[in-house]
């Protein structure tokens, strides 16, 4: 469901499948992944995801709070279809930094 | 036109068509609490849909059920994407806040939700009196518009959407995907009316 790379400073994990309330293990790991990194920001391609549901954005926006404790911005990246579109209906774009 | 609140859904019917048994203990044709979805009745302007709570909840069916209903009722790319997301916040909020009556982990951050989905797959496999509680969607269209009706039988909850980030995201998020949405019966059923 993920796969997660370090560079430059950059965290980058690469999600495919759904973000769906089942994943929070899943997404918890990853979550460990970016935030145990000393990367300056936290980065979360999301081209291969086709689907993410309102606990998928929490799981984010939690996310998004560790990352904030240790004064990391969270990026979003890449977001397609439903998933760019959840994206805007929440106003994420005023919450994390959302790359095309 | 609006569709009349007719007032509950009219299982009545559906389960006089449907043969398993559905009460604890029995094996209704899947194994242990896993009968799949049945369509239990259908006429020429609805459909009504029954799943268990473990069904509904390991199946994620919302994808599958909007398909089916695209062959029946054209719904272009755009209505489709919205009414499979609405209708799998619906379906989410009615397995886990309705039938299973889980409120969301106050504390924990992630952790707390891990725990939470693993008590869900522990209450899933050992208690059969809730996981084989039902989940049934009600679809009914005119030549206008779509309802979608989704019924737990938990004990109710007081359904108000919230914002994008806390609480009644779920219900943010198919207020902001359906044309109109209302909560009936104590919060056990969600309607949610798209424009066709």
């Amino acid at each position: 469901m993920f796969n997660t790379s370090l560079s430059d400073g950059n965290a980058l994990a690469a999600l495919s499948g759904q973000l769906t309330f089942t994943d929070h293990g899943a997404f918890r790991d990853m979550a460990r992944h970016l935030v145990a990194s000393k990367a300056g920001r936290l980065t979360i391609d999301f081209g291969g995801v086709e689907f993410i549901d309102s606990a998928g954005l929490g799981m984010l926006l939690l996310l998004r709070e560790e990352a904030g404790a240790t004064g990391r911005p969270v990026v979003l990246r890449n977001a397609q279809g439903q998933v760019k579109r959840m994206f805007a209906v929440s106003r994420f774009d005023t919450l994390f930094v959302v790359e095309p | 036109m609006r569709f009349d609140d007719v007032g509950p859904i009219p299982v009545t019917a559906a389960i006089a068509n449907d043969p398993r048994d559905y009460s604890p203990g029995a094996d209704a044709g899947g194994g242990f609490a896993s009968p799949a979805p049945l369509l239990v009745g259908a006429d020429d302007a609805s459909v009504v849909i029954r799943l268990t709570t473990d069904v509904a909840y390991r199946t994620q069916p919302a994808r599958s059920i909007v398909a089916d209903l695209g062959q029946i009722v054209p719904l272009g790319a755009d209505l489709a994407q919205r009414m499979e997301t609405a209708l799998h916040e619906a379906l989410a909020n009615a397995v886990i806040r309705g039938n299973l009556e889980l409120a969301k982990p106050r504390h924990g951050g992630l952790d707390g939700y891990v725990e939470q989905e693993m008590m869900i797959n522990r209450l899933l496999m050992q208690n059969p009196e809730l996981s084989r509680r039902m989940v049934t969607v009600w679809v009914r269209w005119t030549e206008t518009e779509i309802e979608i009706s989704v019924q737990d039988e938990g004990q109710g909850y007081p359904a108000r959407p919230g914002d994008a980030t806390g609480d009644g995201r779920g219900l943010y998020i198919i207020r902001a995907f359906c044309d109109r949405m209302c909560a009936n019966d104590g919060g056990r059923r969600l309607s949610m009316t798209f424009a066709r």
